[in-house]
C-alpha cells in the first residue's frame, strides 16, 4: 500500500505547478551568485551597476570557484531551510486548500502509510532541487571561466552537499504537521516566517547550534570559515525535530477531527 | 443485531448512542439508526441538524464523543481501515486533485483501494466521463466534478455507499440519471445506500426507509413503501369512515383536511379501503400522498 501511496504522491507533485515553480525560483540563487562573481572578475562592468557591484564586494572578495563554492553551499544551507519549508507546506497543506484531506482520510489505508508516502515525496523532491541547484551552479561557474577550479575544491563543495540536503530534509517534518495541526497553507507559511526571524536572532547571540533552524546554515559555513561547525548535539537536535515533527504530523492526521 | 464479527450482520451499518459535542453545542444526541442491507436510506433534516456530523463520524473522520459504529459488524473505532473498506462515499462537496485528469484521479483512487483496472472503465462509462478523461478536474463543470466524485465513490464497488447530499450542482437530468444508478446498485448488487438531504421529495422518490434528524436526534423513521405513509380518502360519511379505521385498523393519526377528505396515516392503502367500503361508506377518493413527508417533516422540525 506505501508503493500506491508513494505513487499517488509522485503523480501529484509531477502535475502540479509548483513542482517547476519552486526549483525554478531557487534556481535564481546560483544565477545571483555567478552575476557576482561575474561583476567581481570585470570591476569596470560593474562600476555601473552600482548597490549590486557594492553587494557583490561585500559578498565575496574574490571572483573565484573558491568563493562562488562558498556561496553557493551557504545558499544551500540559509535556502534550503525555507524551501524545505515550502515543500513540506506544500505537499501536506494542498490536501486542505484543495479540499481532498477527507477524500485522503475516509480511503481504507492506514494514514501513517499516507504521511510516510508524502514525507519519501518531500525527501525525494528535495534532494532533486538539490541536485538541480549544483548542476546549474558547475554549468554558470564553468561558463563564467572564473580561476581557481581544483577537482578537490569540486567535491569537498558536493560533499557539503551531501551533508546540507539531508539535514534540510529532517527539517521538513514540523512546516508539514503545522500545515496539518493548521489545516491550510497560512499556517506553515507564517512558521517558517517565524523560524526565519528568530533563527537570526538565535545565531546572533550563539544559541544557533541549539536550534534545528540555524544548524543547517551554520553547518554550511555561514559564520565564516574559521568558525567551529555545530557538533553532535546539533545533530541530535535536528533528528529529534525530525522523529517529534514526524510523530505529530501522524498523530494529528490520524486523530484530529477533519471538518473540512 | 449481531455480536460475533463471523456471524453475516443484518445490518449495513448500525449506529447505537452516538454522540458528538463540540464544546457547549450537542451536533449529534444519542444517535441510533440502522441501514439493512439492500436498503436505501434516507437521512433528512434541515442544514445543521447534524446530517454531515453524523457521516463524517461515520467515516472515522472525526472521533465521537460517545457511542459505537458498526459496518457489516466491524467497529469503526477499534479498526477503521478493516471497517470502511467496504464504503464507498461522497461527503459534502465534490472535490478532486485540480491539476490531475478524471482519468488520474480514478487511477489514483482505483489503486489505492486495491480494485481491479477493469473497474476504472466500469466508472468512466457509468458516469459518462469517457470524453472527459484527459481533461485536467479543475477545468470539469461543477456538475461533472459531482460525477467524477460519484465515480470515485463506486470504483471499489463498495458493498455500503455514503453520500452527502449527491444531487448537489446536478441538473435535474443528472439526479434522474444518479437515482437510477443508485436503485440500479441496489437492486442488481445489493448495495446499501445511506444519503443524506435536505430535499424531501428527491429522497422520497429514492429512498426505501427515510430517518428524520433535528438538533442532532433521529426524530422519525419512515417506510417508503405502503405502511406509514399517508392516504388521502374522500369518503361519503367521515364520521363513520373515522371510527371504521379506527376500530378496524388501530389507526388514530386521522386528520380531516379543509376540503373534507381525511388523511390517514400508518396503513396502505388497500387496507383503508376495505375498512370503508365493508362498512358501508361510499368511496370516491383515494390517493397515497408522498407530499405527506413535507408536512410531517415540518411538523417535526417545528417549521422553525
Amino acid at each position: 500500500m506505501f508503493l500506491s501511496n508513494l505513487y499517488a504522491e509522485l503523480l501529484k507533485l509531477r502535475r502540479s505547478r509548483i513542482s517547476w515553480i519552486l526549483p525554478l525560483a531557487f534556481g535564481f540563487g546560483p544565477v545571483v551568485a555567478a552575476l557576482f562573481m561575474l561583476i567581481l572578475l570585470h570591476p569596470e562592468a560593474g562600476q555601473r551597476l552600482g548597490l549590486i557591484a557594492a553587494k557583490a564586494r561585500l559578498t565575496a572578495a574574490t571572483g573565484d570557484w573558491p568563493a562562488y563554492l562558498s556561496m553557493i553551499g551557504q545558499m544551500m544551507g540559509i535556502g534550503g531551510v525555507v524551501i524545505i519549508g515550502f515543500v513540506g507546506t506544500y505537499i501536506f497543506g494542498r490536501e486542505y486548500t484543495e479540499g481532498t484531506a477527507k477524500n485522503l482520510l475516509t480511503l481504507p489505508i492506514r494514514r501513517g502509510s499516507i504521511v510516510a508516502a508524502k514525507f519519501t515525496v518531500c525527501a525525494i523532491w528535495y534532494a532533486a532541487i538539490g541536485v538541480w541547484i549544483y548542476a546549474e551552479a558547475f554549468l554558470l561557474g564553468s561558463l563564467l571561466g572564473m580561476p581557481g577550479y581544483t577537482p578537490e575544491l569540486a567535491r569537498a563543495a558536493l560533499l557539503l552537499g551531501v551533508k546540507l540536503i539531508p539535514e534540510a530534509i529532517l527539517l521538513v517534518t514540523a512546516p508539514a504537521w503545522i500545515a496539518v495541526a493548521s489545516k491550510g497553507l497560512l499556517g506553515p507559511f507564517g512558521f517558517i516566517v517565524a523560524t526565519i526571524m528568530l533563527g537570526s536572532a538565535l545565531g546572533a547571540t550563539g544559541w544557533g547550534p541549539w536550534f534545528p533552524w540555524t544548524i543547517v546554515p551554520l553547518d554550511s559555513g555561514m559564520a565564516g570559515p574559521d568558525a567551529a561547525l555545530p557538533g553532535l548535539s546539533a545533530k541530535i537536535v535536528l533528528v529529534g525535530t525530525c522523529i517529534a515533527g514526524w510523530y505529530l504530523t501522524w498523530r494529528t492526521f490520524d486523530r484530529s477531527d477533519n471538518l473540512q | 443485531m449481531t455480536t460475533g464479527l463471523s456471524e453475516q450482520p443484518e445490518e449495513a451499518l448500525l449506529v447505537e448512542g452516538l454522540t458528538r459535542h463540540f464544546g457547549e453545542v450537542r451536533a449529534v444526541e444519542q444517535l441510533d439508526l440502522s441501514v439493512r442491507q439492500g436498503e436505501i436510506y434516507g437521512f433528512l433534516g434541515r442544514n445543521g441538524a447534524g446530517k454531515t456530523t453524523t457521516i463524517r463520524m461515520v467515516l472515522g473522520l472525526i472521533r465521537p464523543t460517545a457511542g459505537r459504529i458498526r459496518v457489516f459488524g466491524m467497529d469503526v473505532a477499534s479498526d477503521r481501515e478493516r471497517a470502511v473498506r467496504p464504503i464507498g462515499c461522497l461527503v459534502e462537496t465534490a472535490t478532486a486533485y485540480s491539476s490531475l485528469t478524471v482519468g488520474e484521479n480514478l487511477e489514483i483512487q482505483r489503486r489505492l483501494t486495491g480494485s481491479p483496472r477493469e473497474s476504472l472503465d466500469r466508472v468512466i462509462a457509468m458516469f459518462g466521463l469517457s470524453e472527459f478523461v484527459t481533461r485536467r478536474a479543475g477545468k470539469l463543470s461543477l456538475g461533472n466534478k459531482q460525477r467524477l466524485a460519484l465515480a470515485r465513490a463506486l470504483i471499489s464497488r463498495p458493498r455500503l455507499l455514503i453520500l452527502d447530499e449527491p444531487a448537489n450542482a446536478l441538473d435535474p437530468a443528472g439526479i434522474v440519471e444518479i437515482r437510477t444508478i443508485l436503485r440500479r446498485f441496489r437492486d442488481e448488487d445489493g448495495i446499501s445506500v445511506f444519503v443524506s438531504s435536505h430535499n424531501l421529495s428527491e429522497t422520497a422518490m429514492l429512498a426505501d426507509r427515510i430517518g428524520i434528524i433535528h438538533r442532532g436526534r433521529l426524530v422519525d423513521e419512515l417506510l417508503m413503501g405502503d405502511e406509514d405513509t399517508a392516504v388521502e380518502i374522500g369518503v361519503s360519511d367521515s364520521r363513520t369512515a373515522t371510527r371504521l379505521i379506527e376500530a378496524q385498523l388501530g389507526l388514530s393519526d386521522i386528520e380531516t383536511t379543509a376540503t373534507g377528505t381525511l388523511v390517514v396515516r400508518g396503513g396502505t392503502a388497500a387496507a383503508i379501503a376495505q375498512a370503508v367500503v365493508g362498512g358501508g361508506v361510499a368511496l370516491h377518493l383515494l390517493r397515497p400522498l408522498i407530499n405527506d413527508l413535507e408536512s410531517r417533516f415540518l411538523r417535526i422540525t417545528g417549521g422553525e
